[in-house]
Order: C-alpha cells, then structure tokens, then sequence
C-alpha cells in the first residue's frame, strides 16, 4: 500500500509539475505547483521525513502560491479579473482536491505499519510542535489575501470615486 | 514557571489587531479609518506594555503554544526589537488615521501595518531557524501590499513589482539557506543548541554555501548592495507612514534576522569579512547614489542604504574579530535608525500633505523652500533626523556609528584604522546631500510656502514623538544601552541558552 502511495505521490508531483510549466492560465500554472508541492509533501513523509514534509506544505504549497499570486495581482489586471471571475469554480476545486488527497493519505496511512513512515506522526508535527508556526501561517495567509484584495479591487471598479484613471475610464462600462 | 503565558502575549496580541481592525475598518460606518486606527493602537498598546513586563523579569522565558513542541522564547533581542516594532507601528498607525494614507481601504492598511509589526515581534522571538523565516515572511508578505497601495498610480505599482518579484526571489535563497543548515545539522534547528550542534559537525563544508545564501536570501529584503535596488522606488513611492515603517523597521529587522540566523555559525567559517566587505560596500555606494539626488523623499530612500551599511559593518567587526562594542554599536543603530527615519519618513508625509493642497510638486527640494517657516514641527523634526542621520554628536544616530569606529579600530594594525576611517569618511560624506536639505527647508519662501498651513496635530504627535526620541536617545544613551547591550550579548553567544 505504501509502495503503491509512493509512485503515486511521484507521479502526482511529476505530472502536476508538467502542467504547472505547459499551462497557459498563470492560474492554474500556479495552482498545480502548489499541487506538485502537496504530492511531493506527501512523497517526504512516506519516506520519513515529517519534519522536511511540513516544511514542504507551509512553505511551497502555502507561502510561495501567496506570492505568485500577488505577482500576478500586480502585473497583469486581465489576470487578476480572471483569478477574481470566472475561474473561481476553479480554485475551489482545485483546493478542495488538495484537501482530498491530503485527508486520504492521512486516512490510508498507518505509520505504525511498514516501518518506512518515522514514528513522529505528520499531525503531532504540524499541529502540535510546530504550532507556532501554524499560527504565523495563517495570518500570512490572511494578510496575502487582504493584500490581493487590494491590488486588484481598485482597479476591476469602473469608478472610483470621481477619479477615473487611465485604467478605470478605459473600463467603463453603459448603463 | 508560572506566568510564563505573557510570553506569546505580544504575538497574540497584534494577530489579534490584524483581524480586529479588518473587522472594524470593514463593518463600521463608512469604513471608518478613526475605528480601525483606535483598535490598531490599543493592540500595539497591549503588546508594548506586555514586552515591557517580559523585560523585568529574568530571560529567557519559553513558551510553546499547546505546551509542547516548538514555540517562542523570549530574549532580551526578542524585547529590543518588539519594543522598536511597537514604537514605529504606533507612530506609523497614529500618522496614517491622520493623514488619510489608509483612508481608501482602512481594512485593509491598518492589519498591513500590524502584520507587518508583527512579523518583526516574531523574528526576535522565534524559537527556531524555521520559525524566524516564518515570521520573516509575515513581515515581507504585509510589506508587499503596503508598498503599491495607491494602486491607481502607475509608479507605486511598478515599485510594488519590483519590490516582490526581487524579495520573493531573496526568500527562496533564505529558505534555501536553512534547509542547508537543517540537513548539516542533523534535524537540529532549535537556536538554544544550534550552534553546538554546528560546531562539533566536522568541517565548515556546505555550511559555507548555507551562510552565502542566508546573507543573499535576507540580504535582499535588508537591501545590502548589490541588492538594494529595490529600495529607492519602494520608499519613495509607498505611502508616508508605510515608508517610515519599512524604514524605520523593516529593512533594519531584516538585518537583524540575517544576524541571528548567522549568529549560529561556528567560527571556522567567515561570516565576518563577509559582512564586513558587505558592508563598506553598501555604505559607500548608498552614499554616493544619494548624492545629489533632489526629490526629499527619494533622497531619505537612498540615504537608507548607507544605514543598512554602518549596521551590517558593525556586525560584520563584531562577528570578525568578537569585538562587543561592535555588536553594541550595530544594535544601537538599529534602535536609533527607528527613531531617525521613522520621524523624518512621516515629516516628509506630513510636508506633502499639506503642500498638496496647494501645488503639484511637492516634493523637489526646490519646492520646499523656506517651507520651515509655515510647517516648524514637520521641518524642524526633518532638520534634525537628518542631522542625526549624519552623526552629529549629540543626538542619537553619533552613538552607534562611535561605537561601530571603537570596534573597527580593535582590529589591529593599519586595517583596523582604515575601517574605522572609512566609517568616518562615509558620515562626511553624507553631510554632502543632507545640508543641502536644511538649507532648503529653511530658505526664501516659495509662492506655495508662503501660505502653506501649519503642521495638522495628528500628524505632530508621532512626528514629535520620534523626534523626542532621537534627542532624548542622543542626550541619555545609556537609556536605550541597558536593553542594546543585553540583546547584542543573545547575539554575541550565538543564541545559546544554558541548560
């Protein structure tokens, strides 16, 4: 059973990896990224490093997914009304895959059985010995979604208060 | 112990204001700024008055959240730099209710500049390797958004770019960095016996590339020549009490978190020439590029650079030859640089705000002319930042750069005076863009200066109060030494605890 988790994990992380750089949506480039990164997680810990596996997830699949998206928030508006609109369907799916795998690998995996899984259980890791941590994350998270909310609210608004700069007039729509 | 809770009484206390003033900027009447601003001081509040219990009693205090585990352990560098980042975040917060830099989107400006607070709290207090570069990010993550928030200007935008697409980069080298240390150490990341686990691995080896990309990946956000060319765009272009934030706090606790994660390294590796070659670097090539530079603003942003200079300098001598006074004098500066440029970033705020009501340009030195006689508060506390920036005696910016020129010339030999020289050399040299600043802020009279009105009293109070505290810390060093010193000494023993 593990045997079979590990290829699959590396086959997830491959694959997710390939579309991340093949795709032409920046959003769902960075969104398979980030998936790469959960597989590649879940890879660490089957191969017992727990430690290195929380390392992975807060800080690839968390922080830098908050970073490319506000880099896209800034360079390109079409981009950011894409994260904002549409494609929303999309990111929930996609999140909640993510969530899937990760409640099914906890679920499938015993790290008392085989042997190959460290004793230190990914849960007590993340939750309680790196609870600090956990914390921290979950502000940065809440800070880079403020953040992104800022940079693309303004100007996906066709007025802004009297004010219509270049970006906003060219944006306006008929009543 | 008991009691030991107040520990993550700072932390939980601005995360706390992160999402309280989200709320109250959000669900109040009109997104009140008024609301979102008081709430935003009462946590800073909180947190000051908490660091400043930790401070009388004996540290270092451990805390971990559910009692087990990884959590924050509270040194006297956790006390300095909460009691700085408290400080700059309450005059940063104070300036921006009012003078309506967060008035476009209050819910989102104040949990900015708390998180950003925060991050700062949490890298001097932070347990282990990882953990600080999880605070770290907390910080650089809030400053990100700060820098383009006027997102409907073309130029804070590109600022904003430039700033996250070079900081990210800087990041993945940091985490790079300490993923080294991680594997040379064996697992080990705790900072109460890091250092020891590093010294008996044999050999430096790949702890050398560890130290080249921790200085590079923190470096960055420190803006350490070659790497600071984010700087100028980024401070100028940011509103005024986000630019004395990112001045007075930012970029100096950047540094600091380079430090302590190089604090660990055993001594067969260089990190002091490193930092010393880094250093002179950055102070003489910032100096150079302030020079005659003519917008204000732009012309503080620059002369940050030389700053970050003198404090990665005196660390780099402390590191070099384990010379204390060097620690001292880098950590000073780093205390008086919050005061200096916190006050001179919200001075400038202050001048264009009300020269805005009048004009368009606002911030040439040309337009400012003789503006010291309308706006007394507001230029005077520019006149003497700069003049403390510079390192006139008695004010607080003379301490740190006199304790960095006593390290250098502990090293022996004519390179030790040669140091110390150059660290001289560098403050003259700065005379030559900060004088002509007094002289055009106290000049003939524009048409615009003329009938400018005076400084508003919301913006007076953090001015002042920033300015108090450059003199007060010039006059009476020893008040800011008692904390600097104990902090340098966390650093000095590489942020071991004693079992």
């Amino acid at each position: 059973m593990i045997d079979q988790l590990t290829t699959a994990a590396l086959v997830v992380t491959v694959l997710a990896g390939l579309v991340a750089v093949a795709a032409r949506d920046f959003l769902v480039s960075i969104l398979s990224l980030s998936s790469a990164s959960v597989a590649l997680a879940v890879y660490f810990y089957l191969a017992g490093a727990p430690i290195a596996a929380v390392f992975e997830a807060v800080v690839a699949a968390g922080l830098v997914t908050v970073l490319f998206l506000f880099v896209i928030s800034l360079t390109e508006t079409d981009a950011a009304e894409r994260i904002s609109g549409a494609k929303l369907p999309l990111v929930g799916l996609a999140l909640g895959l993510l969530l899937g795998v990760g409640i099914v690998v906890w679920v499938l995996v015993d790290p008392t059985v085989g042997g190959r899984a460290s004793d230190v259980a990914f849960a007590e890791t993340l939750w309680s010995a790196r609870s600090i941590d956990l914390l921290a994350v979950t502000v940065l998270v809440f800070v880079g979604v403020l953040a992104v909310v800022r940079l693309t609210a303004e100007q996906l608004e066709p007025e802004s208060d009297g004010e219509t700069g270049p970006t906003a007039g060219s944006r306006e729509v008929e009543p | 112990m008991s009691g030991t809770y107040l520990a993550i009484v700072p932390l939980v206390a601005l995360f706390g204001g992160v999402f309280g003033t989200y709320l109250a900027g959000r669900y109040t009447r009109e997104r009140s700024t008024a609301w979102a601003g008081g709430i935003a001081v009462v946590s800073l509040l909180v947190a000051l008055a908490a660091t400043a219990l930790l401070w009388i009693r004996s540290l270092p205090i451990e805390y971990a959240l559910l009692g087990e585990g990884v959590g924050v352990r509270v040194t006297a560098l956790a006390v300095f730099l909460s009691s700085i980042s408290c400080l700059v975040g309450l005059a940063a917060t104070v300036h921006a209710t009012g003078s309506g830099d967060a008035e476009d989107a209050p819910e989102v400006y104040f949990p900015l500049v708390l998180a950003a607070a925060a991050g700062v709290v949490g890298i001097g207090f932070a347990a282990d390797l990882f953990s600080l570069y999880v605070f770290f990010e907390v910080m650089a993550v809030a400053t990100y958004a700060l820098v383009p928030f006027a997102v409907d200007r073309a130029t804070a935008v590109e600022a904003g770019i430039k700033y996250v697409v070079m900081n990210a980069a800087g990041s993945l080298l940091a985490i790079f960095g300490i993923s080294i240390v991680y594997a040379h150490s064996g697992g080990v990341l705790d900072f109460a016996t890091l250092s020891g686990e590093l010294a008996t691995t044999t050999g430096p080896g790949p702890l050398e590339a560890a130290v080249l990309f921790l200085v590079v990946g923190f470096g960055v956000k420190a803006a350490v020549v070659p790497l600071h060319t984010w700087l100028p765009d980024a401070y100028a272009e940011s509103p005024a009490s986000a630019s004395a934030l990112l001045a007075g706090l930012a970029t100096p606790a950047a540094i600091v978190a380079m430090i302590k994660a190089l604090a660990v390294v055993p001594d067969g590796v260089s990190v002091g020439l490193l930092l010393l070659v880094l250093g002179g670097l950055t102070m003489t090539v910032g100096n150079f590029l302030a020079l005659g530079q003519r917008d204000l603003k732009r012309l503080l942003a620059y002369s940050s650079i030389p700053h970050v200079g003198y404090i990665v300098f005196g660390f780099g001598v402390g590191f070099y030859g384990g010379f204390s006074v060097a620690f001292d004098g880098a950590l000073f500066h780093v205390l008086a640089n919050a005061f200096m440029k916190g006050g001179a970033f919200l001075a400038v705020g202050a001048i264009t705000y009300r020269l805005a009501e009048i004009e368009g340009e606002t911030r040439t030195l040309d337009a400012l002319s003789g503006v010291g006689y309308r706006m007394p508060v507001a230029a005077g506390a520019i006149a003497v930042a700069v003049l403390a920036l510079s390192g006139v005696p008695p004010l607080a910016g003379f301490w740190g750069k006199l304790f960095i020129v006593l390290g250098s010339a502990e090293i022996s030999g004519t390179v030790g005076v040669g140091l110390a020289l150059l660290v001289i050399g560098n403050s003259f040299l700065s005379l030559g863009y900060y004088l002509p600043v007094l002289g055009a802020l106290f000049g003939t009279p524009t048409d615009a200066t003329r009938v400018v009105d005076r400084t508003p009293v919301a913006l007076a109070v953090p001015i002042l109060a920033l300015t108090a505290g450059t003199i007060l810390l010039g006059l009476a060093p020893a008040f800011g030494l008692d904390l600097v010193g104990s902090a340098a000494d966390v650093l000095q023993g590489g942020l071991e605890v004693a079992p």
